[in-house]
């Protein structure tokens, strides 16, 4: 998240990127896993940079569509991208028009472990997550731009006939929102994703829950998140609203507010005690690939749609 | 959520803190901030194998910013 603004933010940065690269961005967690032809390709061009190929190949890379590689860095800061950009785009001049074309060929099959699409007809809710601080008698984002201070994306996907369901419980009066949609929205997306990848909640750590929908979408709920031995947790109250046209979501809204506490194994540095943390959930068209990418609960497929097994 | 009041109780140890705040300002608060989201404006792709094919129809190179968690998208 700390690229996104230091160095992605860079004006330099972004006119190179847009004038004379490709660029793509992508989760190692599923690119160096995937058995097919991008997997291939991947490791192709990951083997010839510096990590280990029994480790994480996260990083910056620059290569050929031939699979070249011709700079890598995993540094942050614009400074030495921007050079470690430069340099690669100077070899990349260096090379003979031989070495530059390829017929590249049809992707073929995609692994699906490790390639995750929305399904047809579903619907996609973007997924806002920021530390608040009390100032001045109410709720703002913190001061300073350090890491944690950023809002935080990820994406919450619904299923058409899922979808339908819910319009369906609000066309019989409204009542508790279906387990599968409470359990994905608390499992895999009340989480403090602010420093770096949370880890999903179990079942059991879900003391507290309620979230109900009534005959006009109004949603209202409250929830208390705590692993068995209180140092990580999540506690609030959920509010928003729901609309459903012909089983489409027209709208999708909550604001999620409470207290979170503790930090994870990637999620490290956590402030101390039980502080504000403020989640905005927003409906998506889904037009840009950015607002494709499937949620981070999504690794194992059939826990994100079934959360209740 | 516009332009409501809203009160929330919110404990911290045994000590009961009444926050009052507007809810449309809170939302504003936790949204990505213009200066957030100007990594926006480079057009990210997500598929490998079409940057591929856009890289060689164009004869540019491909820069790969790669994340354990995606980096547009996990944190």
């Amino acid at each position: 998240m700390a690229d996104r603004l230091l160095v992605f933010a860079n004006d330099e940065v972004q006119k190179l990127l847009k004038e004379e690269f490709v660029a793509v961005a992508a989760d190692d967690w599923y690119q160096r896993r995937r058995k097919d032809k991008v997997g291939e390709f991947f490791w192709k061009v990951a083997s010839q940079g510096p990590r280990d190929p029994n480790a994480t190949q996260q990083g910056h890379y620059v290569f050929t569509a031939k699979g070249k590689l011709l700079g890598f860095n995993n540094n942050r800061g614009p400074e030495k991208r921007l050079a470690m950009m430069k340099g690669a785009l100077k070899k990349w001049e260096e090379l003979s028009e031989i070495e530059k074309k390829v017929e590249v060929p049809k992707l073929g099959k995609s692994d699906q472990r490790y390639h995750h699409e929305l399904p047809e007809g579903g619907q996609i809710v973007k997924v806002f997550t920021r530390c608040l601080e009390e100032r001045e008698g109410r709720l703002q984002k913190l001061a300073g731009d350090k890491v944690g201070n950023q809002s935080a994306v990820d994406h919450l996907w619904f299923q058409k006939a899922e979808v339908e369901e819910l319009g369906k419980l609000i066309t019989d009066g409204g009542g508790e929102i279906p387990e599968w949609l409470s359990l994905r929205i608390a499992k895999f997306h009340l989480r403090d994703n602010t420093r770096g990848e949370p880890r999903d909640w179990k079942k059991e750590e879900i003391k507290e829950w309620s979230l109900k929908v009534d005959g006009k979408g109004k949603l209202s709920g409250k929830f208390l998140i705590d692993s068995a031995d209180g140092k990580l947790g999540y506690q609030g109250e959920i509010q928003g609203a729901l609309a459903i046209g012909t089983s489409h979501l027209t709208r999708f809204s909550l604001l999620v507010t409470g207290k979170h506490w503790g930090s994870g194994t990637y999620t490290g540095g956590a402030r101390s005690g039980k502080t504000p943390l403020g989640q905005v959930f927003q409906l998506s068209d889904g037009k840009e690939a950015r607002d494709r990418i499937p949620p981070q609960g999504i690794r194992w497929a059939p826990g994100y749609w079934s959360p209740e097994k | 959520m516009k332009f409501l009041t809203k009160t929330i109780l919110a404990g911290i140890g045994s000590m009961v803190i009444q926050l009052v705040y507007s809810d449309e300002a809170v939302v504003k608060e936790i949204l990505p901030s213009e200066v957030e989201s100007a990594w926006q404006r480079i057009a990210w792709k997500t598929d490998l194998w079409e940057a591929r094919e856009e890289a060689a129809r164009t004869g540019k190179p491909i820069y790969l910013w790669e994340m354990d968690g995606h980096p547009l998208g996990c944190v």
